[in-house]
């Protein structure tokens, strides 16, 4: 105790510090690489691969990595869907496995006026594949892969009621797909 | 030897004149440097410049108080950053909790920080107030600082269970539905309390506001404030507890006895048990290094133990909260449910009068154990009837903790943790 030097901290400090930062990392990785960004980059790969003049190939390229969402405060809903599902809208896409694929029959109720849980269920704010399809705990509402034509229309006449009643659109935060060319 | 490259670089730094001006005192390398260092600095001024030996024993004190300070400073900052997106709406508090985990760059990890924290503090401050009473630390001249340590004890419960409300889930509005039910159980003012805690009969948007007003600025505040008491109070009163205090006999000297031919200044007149009086040079080391730096050891422990939580568990989120649908059973948080097991058997002696006399037997504790002896050690043996009665009352609230949060079913009926079958909630 008498001994003044701090010489005897610096091995403490050297691991303390050290598992500190070792566990700042891991918490800043599993924020950064999300499941999401893995899906979008594929995608993006994809355009790139299909690009067939350099114009769209720039654009491809330029196809930023973010969120995509589509707001609809007159369903109180914001549907993330399309942040994995980044081909919905593209025929093209058609016969492509998930969460690439094409969604047929699209224009008969457009993303941007009904979103995509109020056919499908699942849990629109979510980012994850687990906790987006509704497969968790807390949340009673699973995704339905493929809805019954019955529910679809009251969902969707339910929905487009209140989209009427109320004269709003939504909006839609970035584009769910950047087109080429 | 050659120094250390960190150290070079401080040593550096310290001796531009930008390091200058702010630490006025390099890296302490004499007696009075290390003394300066301490009385320089604003954070570190609130210690003192030597520290008595024995309180630097962590089989002692065991550093309960020291973390749970840090586990605050945490949820400070934790706390603040949560504050830039909550917002306190039945509308959005649910979604806005989504978003954190979802959307919202480190959400989910600052959220499950706080959460964890908040829990953490709970418990540490329990632990510290076991201590400071098997070591009889409440004792003379502390008698105070321990009714300002149970005070403290109280905020922090407060503190978790308003912050409890906010994420608006099934979790957070039962449990803050039988919470304030509890409350309501005291006679007379019992109603009217629940009442001006919910703004209203029911959980809903003005308890919500109500709640994050006091998680937010009324509790803290309060906590601060008597926390900057309680650990000056600590420092006034010659730091930790330890056997024989020496100050003990310098009060037994009377000023008119000291000799006359000497003038002396205020300091005489402070108390017995100031840091300076009556204790041996031989006992004391210079807080820098000795304290100084096992205290930043111990923040660096508790920073990575709540890290480490925060990262690989996340905080629990049921769904939005719908109060038509109490779960069965709706219980209170985990703090509250040795009470909620209490209440099960008579509301107005467990919601109320057990409670109450508990909280006023610990405040008063120091007033009505007259005793001197057994100060400075665990489990002192001249302490052995309050060490046993404490023991069970403590043991008596873990059981009842335990039965109301493992072995409480549906109804509120028994059940095995190993065969307990998920809250039913009603109506689906």
């Amino acid at each position: 105790m008498n001994d003044l030097s701090v010489r005897k901290f610096y091995g403490w400090f050297t691991m303390l510090g050290l598992l500190v930062g070792v566990l700042v990392v891991i918490g800043y990785y599993r924020d950064e690489y999300r499941e999401w960004k893995g899906y979008q980059r594929k995608f993006i790969q994809e355009e790139i691969r299909r690009a067939s003049t350099p114009q769209q190939r720039a654009l491809a390229e330029q196809t930023p990595v973010q969120i995509r969402q589509i707001l609809l405060p007159d369903l109180n809903r914001v549907d993330r869907c399309t942040t994995c599902h980044l081909a919905v809208e593209d025929p093209s896409y058609g016969g492509y496995p998930q969460p690439l694929a094409y969604h047929p029959l699209h224009e008969q109720h457009p993303f941007e006026r009904f979103g995509c849980t109020v056919c499908h269920r699942g849990q629109g704010r979510a980012t994850t594949t687990a906790d987006a399809h509704g497969n968790v705990p807390h949340w009673d509402q699973p995704m339905a892969s493929r809805c019954s034509r019955t529910a679809v229309a009251a969902a969707v006449t339910n929905s487009a009621a209140r989209v009427a009643s109320s004269g709003r659109n939504s909006t839609r935060s970035a584009p769910a797909v950047r087109r080429n060319g | 030897m050659k120094a250390p490259l960190p150290k070079r670089i401080w040593q550096w730094f310290t001796r531009t004149r930008v390091g200058r001006s702010i630490f006025r005192v390099g890296l302490p390398e004499s007696n009075l440097e290390r003394s300066q260092a301490m009385v320089s600095s604003f954070l570190l001024h609130m210690q003192p410049a030597k520290v008595n030996r024995h309180s630097l024993r962590a089989s002692y004190s065991l550093g309960l108080g020291l973390i749970s300070l840090y586990l605050f400073l945490i949820l400070i900052v934790t706390g603040v950053l949560l504050m830039f997106y909550y917002v306190p709406s039945t509308e959005k508090a649910y979604d806005i909790m989504k978003d954190l985990q979802y959307v919202v760059s480190a959400g989910l990890v600052i959220r499950n920080m706080h959460r964890w924290a908040a829990h953490l503090m709970v418990l540490f401050v329990l632990l510290h107030m076991c201590r400071v009473f098997y070591t009889g630390a409440y004792k003379r001249p502390r008698e105070f600082n321990w009714v300002i340590g149970v005070g403290l004890f109280l905020l922090t419960l407060g503190l978790s269970f308003t912050g409890y409300l906010l994420p608006w889930d099934q979790l957070a509005f039962w449990a803050i539905t039988v919470g304030t039910n509890i409350a309501g159980y005291a006679p007379v003012i019992g109603l009217k309390l629940k009442y001006l805690l919910l703004g209203g009969n029911v959980v809903g948007q003005e308890a919500l506001t109500r709640f994050y007003a006091l998680h937010v600025i009324v509790l803290p505040a309060a906590a601060l404030l008597m926390l900057a008491i309680h650990l000056w109070r600590v420092r006034k009163d010659g730091g930790l507890s330890r056997p024989d205090e020496p100050g003990d006999i310098v009060q037994q000297v009377e000023l008119k006895q000291l000799p006359t031919n000497k003038s002396y200044g205020l300091m005489e007149l402070a108390r017995g048990t100031t840091p300076q009086v009556g204790q041996n040079p031989e006992d004391e080391v210079f807080s820098w290094p000795h304290l100084v730096f096992r205290e930043l050891l111990l923040f660096l422990l508790v920073t990575a133990v709540v890290l480490f939580l925060a990262i690989f568990w996340n905080a629990p989120l049921e769904e939005l909260a719908n109060p038509i649908h109490p779960p069965n059973p709706a219980k209170a948080p985990w703090y509250f449910l040795g009470l909620q097991e209490l209440v099960s058997y008579s509301a107005f002696w467990g919601g109320v009068v057990v409670p109450g006399l508990l909280v006023t037997l610990l405040m008063l504790l120091p007033y009505l154990d007259r005793q001197r002896k057994g100060v400075g050690r665990w489990f002192a043996r001249e302490r052995v009837v309050a060490n046993t009665i404490f023991t069970v009352c403590l043991v008596t609230a873990i059981v009842l903790t335990i039965i109301g949060t493992l072995f409480r079913g549906p109804n509120w009926g028994w059940v095995v943790p190993w065969e307990q079958p998920p809250a039913i909630t009603e109506g689906h």
